[in-house]
């Protein structure tokens, strides 16, 4: 199930309809919740309802058992065994639906390579819904109850809830456990602001996700990648960039979309985008892009690396570079993934490391300091920014690392004619999205608050204008939808 | 955000509803809401009463709709019609739409077990070359299935994009008389409502020209693919269910655009379909009546979507084929259609 497809139209309402009718108490609240949940998975695979049961209930036993212990010591031999057995669970699950096809090839090719015939089997496996998703939620609540940062639950309803919530399974956001489970361990009121807030986030979320994003990859980036080479150099660009608008639109669309559902049940989901293109340093942009999923990465990643007291101790570089080889990984089983994941890591250290230095510049001269603080260096900095992030994404993008390796070329030699699809609806929807974060600028920022602060009149013709033009312009299907495949 | 009252709230959803149908309604204006016969029509039709022929085809089978009520007129409502036009429609989805949704009803019995519609004696088959090609069935769930179908693939394969037709037929039954529901997956509505204010046209001689060319491409091409064995099938059923029933059962091959038929096309796919189908129905002593290009149909009786029959073409076909080659249906059935044996 989608939230994009027709059935959201009679699932959603009749879900929030019947939820607040119940008695506001959190037992009925969770047990519907759970219940609708369970049934927002089953329809998209009943068979893979008993993987995601399974891990939450291992899960659950394994944060009880370490509930039981006692001792000082998080880190005593029977609770390390036990959130091994989690760990080793929820990634073998991973790694058998989601990367049993990548390494087997990997390995055929190099034994291939070597001259030997000999060929491991590789499976067909459709992947789990949203694997990545909650097997990363589920792991990180359970590290956490093990170093006992967290006071772990002692409902097993509230914490199957948390490990299925329909809203977020698809797709994420990714949640923790002090952000979700706290919320569902008490019962939820319905207020306006409720109701106001999650729709229109939901509608906004629409907008982005099945108009803009599906518009822009239809006409400015699914014929370039396909044919590169029947394409001019201003084509490509615009594909790449493009691209980066789809990319955002589609999944900041889907995570907002996510989070107005949620809302509208009385739960507040952590953001998970924050104006990814406003970044002036690629530092800050992945503060601001798909922000649940790189603060688990760092969490429970790069930080462990870079401060464990064994050789990986002060090595940020390469706990960068891991970080995010294994944030590529995550992403798919491709080798484009990876590279794609090891260019953001390079560009990570390089910009690490140029910060210490020009710090150290500022230090010596405050020219530096007034340099760094002028416009100049930030329409600079922003522009490297996107620039690195729009040519990151080729690689994202492309099938394979051959089909990338031409697009670069092509994009070099500018092979065919400067063919752009520039029609109103296209450069709107790009718009769209560039609006979209100019609001967020301080200076326009109150553009912004001054619609919501319109009379609801106003504000409902306007929603009501939007919904229209949702009707007209977005096609009955959602297409693609990219970061579900992930 | 301010949304700090119910009322507030209220306001703002009362004022995008009223903005939303406001704009509906100048839409459905412009550019009406055309509401065409489908399989639920045809089959409501079928239980609401007991016809003398039932007609099963694809959207063609509307044509035949309009037939009925020119029937009717000259006999009095002696000789009574009812077409199930399935869109899309190909042979093996018409057997699977007898099966589920018709024949159910053929058969129904009153409380002292006699049939209920025991005044059908006839079968017309509608089809033409392309429903004997392979395909997809992407129409049965949109157009044929009932909630029980699609609890059944729900639990069988989970929500697919197959199965996912039928929640999308049903939310634009919701809203029957809404352009911009109706309007949802073409997305014309909006192009032909400023087409329509600005009064101008996009059907250029050229755009004429370049869709006959596809339509003949198209159907020359059709020689490779005609004959497809689960279609056959579905022909082969479709006769069967007439025989069994002893129902009086003719095949008609629907009339096509005259200017979308080469010659080329005449002499290859459209005879050899014609062939295919004669050589199959044989057995069952079934009448094939070939209106493909015999008919008085020019090409300004056809929509613009080069396919269907428009309005006033099919009045014309109606009067002109009751006095010709289905003059037929105004005579009572034969005997002998219901003694053959196989």
């Amino acid at each position: 199930m989608n939230f994009i497809e027709v059935e959201s139209f009679f699932f959603l309402p009749t879900a929030v309809i019947l939820y607040w009718l119940l008695p506001r108490s959190r037992l009925a609240q969770n047990l519907f919740l759970l219940l609708v949940s369970l049934l927002f998975y089953a329809c998209w695979d009943v068979r893979y309802l008993s993987l995601l049961l399974l891990g939450a209930c291992l899960d659950f036993a394994i944060i009880r058992f370490m509930a039981a212990q006692t001792d000082d010591q998080p880190r005593s031999p029977s609770r390390r065994k036990v959130l091994v057995l989690s760990l080793a669970f929820s990634l073998e699950a991973l790694a058998y639906f989601k990367y049993e096809g990548f390494f087997a090839n990997s390995l055929n090719a190099l034994l291939s390579n070597l001259g030997l015939t000999t060929q491991l089997p590789v499976l067909k496996l459709v992947l789990p819904l949203g694997i990545s998703f909650y097997t990363l939620q589920r792991m990180g609540y359970v590290i956490d109850v093990y170093w006992r940062r967290i006071v772990p639950t002692q409902s097993f309803l509230d914490f199957l809830l948390f490990a299925c919530f329909f809203p977020q399974i698809t797709a994420g956001p990714i949640s923790r456990g002090g952000e979700l489970l706290v919320q569902l361990e008490k019962p939820r009121l319905l207020t306006p602001g409720t109701l106001a807030d999650g729709a229109v986030a939901f509608l906004l979320g629409f907008a982005l996700k099945a108009w803009a994003a599906e518009l822009i990859g239809t006409n400015w980036v699914d014929p370039v990648f396909a044919a590169s080479h029947q394409f001019g150099r201003l084509a490509h660009v615009a594909a790449a960039c493009g691209y980066g608008l789809q990319v955002f639109g589609d999944f900041a669309g889907y995570s907002l979309m996510a989070i107005g559902v949620a809302h509208l049940f009385g739960i507040t989901l952590p953001m998970n985008f924050n104006f990814p293109f406003l970044s002036k340093s690629l530092t800050e942009f992945w503060r601001r892009w798909h922000i649940t999923l790189n603060r688990w990465l760092f969490d429970y990643i790069f930080t462990p690396l870079s401060t464990s007291r064994g050789w990986w101790r002060g090595r940020l570089d390469l706990a960068l570079l891991l970080t995010f080889a294994a944030s590529g990984l995550w992403h798919g089983a491709m080798w484009t993934f990876v590279v794609w994941g090891l260019f953001h890591g390079l560009g990570m250290v390089l910009h690490r490391n140029w910060d210490e230095r020009y710090r150290a510049l500022c230090r010596r001269d405050r020219k530096y300091v007034r340099l760094r603080q002028s416009n100049i260096y930030a329409l600079a900095a922003w522009a490297v920014t996107m620039a690195f992030f729009m040519t990151s994404l080729i690689p994202f993008r492309a099938s394979s690392l051959a089909v990338a390796g031409a697009f670069v070329r092509d994009l070099a030699i500018s092979p065919g004619p400067d063919r752009v699809h520039v029609s109103f609806e296209c450069l709107a929807s790009a718009g769209f999205i560039v609006l979209y974060h100019c609001f967020d600028l301080p200076k326009l920022r109150r553009f912004r608050d001054r619609f919501f602060a319109m009379p609801a009149p106003i504000r409902g013709i306007a929603y009501g204008l939007l919904i229209v033009w949702l009707a007209l312009k977005v096609p009955a299907s959602a297409g693609t939808f990219i970061y579900q495949q992930f | 955000m301010k949304s700090s009252s119910y009322r507030s709230l209220a306001v703002v959803v009362l004022f995008a509803c009223m903005t939303v149908v406001s704009i509906d309604l100048v839409l459905a204006h412009i550019v009406p809401v055309l509401h065409r016969r489908e399989v639920q029509e045809g089959v409501r039709d079928l239980e609401r009463s007991d016809p003398e022929t039932l007609v099963i085809g694809s959207s063609h089978a509307r044509t035949f709709h309009v037939l009925g009520a020119e029937l009717a007129a000259r006999t009095n409502a002696q000789r009574t019609l009812v077409a199930v036009p399935l869109e899309f429609g190909k042979l093996r989805s018409y057997a699977w739409m007898l099966d589920h949704r018709i024949a159910p009803l053929v058969d129904d019995e009153g409380p002292k077990g006699q049939l209920k519609r025991a005044n059908l004696k006839r079968l017309l088959i509608l089809t033409e070359w392309w429903d004997s090609c392979p395909g997809p069935d992407w129409n049965l769930p949109s157009r044929v299935w009932t909630f029980s179908n699609f609890l059944g693939s729900l639990a069988n394969t989970g929500l697919t994009s197959y199965n996912r037709n039928y929640l999308q037929s049903r939310w634009k039954r919701l809203f029957w008389d809404s352009a911009l529901a109706q309007d949802r997956g073409t997305k014309e509505l909006f192009n032909t409502a400023r087409d329509r204010l600005l009064h101008r046209t996009t059907v250029t001689p050229e755009a004429i020209q370049h869709t006959t060319e596809v339509w003949q491409h198209s159907i020359e091409a059709g020689t490779e693919c005609i004959g497809d064995t689960e279609q056959m099938a579905g022909l082969r059923h479709l006769l069967d269910f007439g025989r069994t029933h002893q129902l009086e059962t003719t095949v008609i091959l629907f009339p096509r655009k005259p200017g979308t038929m080469t010659e080329k096309a005449k002499a290859t796919t459209l005879t050899a379909f014609r062939n295919l189908v004669a050589e199959l129905i044989a057995p069952y002593h079934a009448r094939l009546v070939d209106l493909t290009w015999s008919t008085p149909l020019t090409d300004q009786d056809f929509m613009a979507d080069f396919d269907h029959v428009s309005i006033e073409g099919n009045v014309k076909f109606a009067r002109w084929a009751l006095d010709g080659p289905l003059s037929f249906l105004t005579q009572a059935p034969q005997a002998e259609f219901s003694q053959v044996s196989p």
